[in-house]
């Protein structure tokens, strides 16, 4: 029932992101200007801003929708959060590639602890594949759901707590990196939230295709599980 | 009620535990040669161990707290004895604190004996600021133990638990590591104070959010 | 205890289809079926150890959900005993878990399975029908009014299941209700007020022991169990 309506909701979100992903490259690279210090490379930023953007999007919804799984344990929230957690995951790696690349240029070195965000997205990266880790070695279904819901919200509850005592960690010994970007010229601003934008569509679409593949996965083991019961039990 | 359920909860670990005496045992000198081992990689002399110090302080012991966490109660699993707990009416919450407690009296021995020996070894100066020292390896254990002890009796139906644990922990814990390893720099060479508070702060903070979520969140997990 | 239409499922497999049973005050039930019928699951969601998926259970009279945890002594396939510590440890330390401390009711039951010799002596030198039958002194030190037996003669010599029988029926006449799960019908009629047959998942026979029902409900059973083995070849 709710699959027939999906379909055609995925067909429509899967072209508006296609189109959004085209406009945003565009906007890239002819309309936003390059940067007169760092040169081309300032690019980098329309993809990693939008990325680490939808990666903490994704690890919220994982929170709420495992809170919404023990409430009321509905398996569909459950869905939700393993697909989001999965694309969290995905996205979060790209954060910390592009983050790389980004620091390389502009301070010369591959990684920087100064900076909370890219710390804390680092430990992001591991919190939630201990999350995705526990899914796949805690048995038993209700279990593992359970589990990996509970270690989904203390594992965002505890986003914050890492940020700033990362941060308080650099600030107490001297600080390299200044603020940046607090006043970009309109048309990198303009690029940039338009990125987060067309990003977030994107998101939502993965999201979409993977919670259907998630679900039709789980109804398959249901239908198979029931049609073993039903013929051989001893 | 609740109290006397985990204290009963609690006695009967300590006697089967010291009855066997191996856990605390291997607790203890594993702390204390992991320490020795420490000061030997890192070649820790008294001018270079300025930096390292909070870390060979405090490896040995959360290493050896991890060790405890799979082991302890470990007789719980043996008969199936926790379903006899949770049939009893028995507040799921008693149970999380009576392994707490347990699980802290053996890290605090652990603590007694491997922070002298750091002293000794090393031949810090004593620290000007004991309270701060005192206090930070009291609340650090704390805070280390309650989430172990939290992600561990979760863990058990896991065929990989005793790697999922150090996994699920370490993420968490960066922000109690940060704290203590933090405040205990500041105890041990004194200098000019800066955010002292703020840690203490973060510390107290950790403790209670990981004390107190597995009280509640223990009756909606253990079910089976 | 009440069970409403219960259902259960483990891992979206059904485990008990539509149960519904009512548990009087002081009722000995029997409950019999093949292997894999669903009687040690049908024991857990009335231990409330699980919950039922759909359907539901009521407590007698109102009883909140501890109050009857007090109220019940058990009997799993597992003994819920710690090999280090003695018998007598043991025993203590389940009373008081269910709050109370009553040092001759103890040594009472540690007398009814016969096992007062061996009381401070370590459970893991105990062979396995001293500990299943430290496990019946188990479920009854803290004198529960309602029992949950699931194959409790399991690994008892002739002599111990004599005993066992004797005090089920003592307690029985106290007033103590159970529900007692073996495969042996021929031995648990003795000790029933009512019988259930269970099969795959599904209550499908309930008759009161008698002499006269047994036949028939055997010809019945017999009957279930073959329809099962057509369904397999
Ligand atoms: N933890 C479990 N995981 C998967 N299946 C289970 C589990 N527990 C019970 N079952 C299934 O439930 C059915 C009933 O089991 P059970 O209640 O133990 O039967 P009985 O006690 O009558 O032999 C069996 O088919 C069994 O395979
Ligand atoms: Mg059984």
């Amino acid at each position: 029932m709710i699959q027939r309506f999906i379909d055609p909701i995925k067909l429509i979100l899967t072209g508006i992101t296609a189109i959004l992903i085209g406009i945003q490259l565009y906007m890239v690279f002819f309309f936003a200007p390059i940067e007169k210090y760092m040169g081309i490379v300032q690019k980098i930023m329309y993809f990693h801003v939008p990325t680490a953007f939808v990666a903490f999007a994704a690890f919220g919804v994982v929170f709420g929708a495992g809170i919404l799984y023990l409430i009321t344990k509905n398996k569909k929230w459950d869905y939700l959060a393993v697909s989001s957690a999965e694309i969290g995951v995905l996205f979060t790696t790209f954060v910390l590639i592009l983050g790389s690349m980004w620091a390389r240029p502009v301070w010369n070195t591959w990684w920087v602890w100064d900076d909370p965000r890219l710390v804390t997205s680092l430990i992001l990266w591991f919190i939630y594949v201990a999350y995705l880790l526990i899914r796949t070695s805690v048995k038993g279904e209700e279990r593992h759901r359970k589990f990996a819901a509970v270690f989904g919200i203390i594992g965002f509850i505890d986003v914050p707590l890492v940020y700033f005592s990362v941060l308080w960690w650099r600030t107490i010994h001297p600080k390299v990196i200044d603020e940046n970007g607090a006043n970009m010229p309109p048309e990198m601003a303009n690029t940039l939230f338009f990125s987060m934008f067309a990003f977030m569509v994107l998101f939502a679409t993965m999201l979409l295709y993977r919670y259907v593949l998630e679900s039709q996965r789980e109804k398959v083991k249901e239908i198979r599980q029931h049609s073993m019961s039903e013929r051989t039990d001893f | 009620m609740f109290f006397k359920q985990s204290l009963l909860i609690l006695k009967r670990d300590l006697k089967i535990e010291f009855r066997n005496k191996s856990l605390l045992l291997s607790m203890i000198i594993f702390a204390v040669l992991f320490q020795v081992f420490l000061q030997i990689v890192f070649d820790a002399n008294i001018e270079a161990i300025k930096k390292i110090a909070a870390g060979v302080l405090w490896i040995p012991i959360l290493l050896s707290a991890l060790l405890g966490f799979s082991k302890y109660g470990i007789a719980e699993r043996e008969n199936d004895a926790l379903t006899g707990l949770l049939i009893a009416p028995v507040d799921r919450g008693a149970i999380f604190l009576g392994k707490l407690l347990g699980n802290l009296l053996f890290v605090f021995i652990v603590v007694i004996i491997s922070v002298p020996v750091f002293f000794l070894f090393l031949k810090q100066p004593f620290p000007e600021s004991i309270g701060l020292l005192l206090f930070t390896l009291f609340l650090g254990s704390w805070g280390f133990v309650a989430l172990g002890v939290f992600f561990t009796t979760l863990a058990q139906s896991s065929s990989i638990t005793d790697l999922l644990v150090p996994i699920m922990i370490f993420p968490l814990a960066v922000p109690l590591f940060l704290a203590i390893s933090q405040l205990t720099e500041m105890a041990l060479y004194p200098s000019i104070v800066m955010g002292q508070d703020l840690w203490v702060l973060l510390l107290v903070g950790y403790n209670i959010l990981f004390t107190i979520a597995p009280l509640f969140l223990f009756d909606i997990l253990l079910e089976v | 205890m009440q069970l409403k239409n219960v259902s259960l499922a483990i891992e979206d497999k059904p485990v008990l289809r539509s149960i519904n049973l009512n548990w009087a005050h002081g009722e000995a039930i029997a409950l019999l079926g093949a292997n894999g019928a669903g009687k040690s699951s049908l024991l857990k969601v009335m231990s409330t150890l699980l919950h039922p998926s759909t359907g539901k259970t009521t407590m007698p009279e109102g009883m909140s959900l501890q109050k009857w945890k007090s109220k019940l002594g058990v009997v799993f396939p597992e003994t819920f005993l710690y090999s280090s510590l003695t018998g007598y440890e043991n025993l203590l330390f389940y009373q008081k878990l269910y709050g109370k401390t009553d040092n001759e009711q103890i040594e009472q039951v540690f007398n009814q399975v016969n096992l007062s010799r061996v009381q401070q002596e370590r459970v893991e030198t105990y062979s396995k029908g001293m500990k299943q039958r430290l496990a019946i002194a188990r479920a009854f030190v803290h004198q529960p009014t309602h029992l949950l037996l699931d194959e409790p003669f399991d690994g008892l010599d002739l002599a111990s299941k004599t005993i066992l029988e004797r005090l089920l029926k003592e307690k029985n006449k106290q007033g103590v209700g159970y529900v007692l799960v073996s495969h042996d019908s021929a031995h648990a009629w003795d000790l029933c007020d009512r019988a259930v047959l269970l099969h795959n998942g599904k209550i499908v026979l309930e008759t009161p022991c008698t002499e006269k029902t047994y036949r028939s409900f055997m010809n019945q059973y017999q009957g279930w169990l073959k329809e099962k083995q057509h369904d397999v070849f």
